[in-house]
């Protein structure tokens, strides 16, 4: 129970940096980019990846309910938030579920405890985050499909991907200083 | 050798393909650029899993002499199979990334298990499915991501299933005739 608070928590707070400092620096200085609703840099994407990958699929719990406050917190409308809960954690959960399947794992299973090392790990998180930006740039680029942004879905997608790549450095750099901190 | 063989096995689903299914659907179904039972997306995937990059030349030839025969019209016909041989590697490259192995190696199944080559091939077809869709989609039609992307992914995904499971029966059939000549 402890891991999936502690994720929702991470989760918000990934959530409110990306809706308070990163979207609106966006605006001010990528004004040509920010004309759609995809973001060049999707932080929480990562976080999420690298959730799902360490807890397993039950993440999609903290997923979901992360999108569903902040949501509601922006006030987005009903029809809105109901398509963000689902495809924000389903895109999450389809990959998690396939890669157990076809390693042959327990399928709610995550790589916390389970004798993964550092490299193994990141390569799937990347790995995973990054089915997950495809079936999320398609499923939302469908759903604005009138919107008239061009290239649409390759803005999720580089959103998407950068965000994974910033969040493995961070997790990078926090898993070397626990290291130090226990040495 | 093994290369013409790949060549020989596309082709056959692509004859199939563009002779019998394509036909039956524009008689049967509204006009689309997508097929609802692409069968050669089946037969790329099973050759790209067995025979890792071998399957490169082959799938790329295969496609373009369809493609000048058919006279399929496309922006540009060597792009557009350029396009449909890539997006198998990716779902590849993927796995052997995660796996620590060469990147367009083939992927190891047991040769007693056949629930691990159909888990295997499965996802292998849904990333490829993706990534297809979403280049064709973008590349190739005037149309915006929506239900046209939708349509690519759910023929690939149909082609793939059918090809497995005439497989698996073909195996069995196979496995049995030979027991009853030795016995």
């Amino acid at each position: 129970m402890r891991p999936l608070i502690f994720g929702y928590l991470i989760l918000m707070v990934s959530m409110l940096l990306q809706f308070q400092f990163i979207w609106p620096a966006e605006a001010v200085l990528l004004s040509h980019w920010s004309e759609g609703p995809a973001s060049l840099l999707f932080l929480p994407h990562g976080i999420k990846a690298l959730l799902i990958v360490l807890v397993g699929p039950i993440a999609v719990v903290p997923i979901a309910l992360a999108h569903l406050t902040t949501d509601i917190i922006i006030g987005v409308e009903s029809g809105r938030v109901i398509f963000s809960i689902l495809i924000g954690s389903g895109v999450m959960l389809v990959p998690m579920l396939m890669f157990n399947y076809v390693s042959q794992r327990p399928l709610f299973s995550g790589v916390l405890g389970a004798g993964f090392s550092l490299t193994q790990m990141t390569r799937l998180t990347f790995s995973v985050g990054l089915i997950a930006a495809l079936l999320n740039a398609l499923t939302n680029a469908a759903w604005y499909s009138d919107s008239g942004v061009t290239l649409l879905a390759f803005r999720y997608l580089t959103g998407d991907l950068l965000g994974i790549l910033v969040a493995l450095l961070l997790w990078g750099g926090f898993t070397r200083i626990a290291r130090k901190e226990s040495a | 050798m093994l290369q013409i063989a790949l060549f020989v096995l596309l082709s056959i689903g692509l004859v199939i393909q563009y002779e019998v299914i394509f036909p039956l659907e524009s008689y049967l179904l509204p006009a689309s650029a997508a097929s609802i039972l692409y069968i050669p997306h089946g037969i790329k995937t099973i050759i790209v899993v067995l025979s890792g990059y071998r399957a490169l030349l082959p799938i790329f030839t295969a496609h373009l002499l369809a493609y000048v025969i058919w006279a399929v019209p496309t922006p540009s016909i060597a792009l557009d199979a350029l396009v449909s041989t890539l997006v198998m590697f990716v779902p590849l490259v993927i796995w052997n990334f995660n796996r620590l192995a060469p990147l367009l190696g083939p992927l190891p199944i047991a040769d007693d298990s056949r629930v691990v080559l159909f888990r295997v091939v499965l996802a292998v077809a849904f990333v490829s499915s993706l990534f297809n869709a979403l280049f064709h989609t973008l590349l190739f039609t005037d149309e915006p991501i929506g239900i046209l992307s939708f349509r690519f992914m759910l023929g690939d995904l149909l082609g793939t299933v059918c090809v497995l499971v005439l497989l698996m029966l073909a195996k069995k059939r196979l496995v049995s005739l030979l027991n009853k000549r030795v016995s």
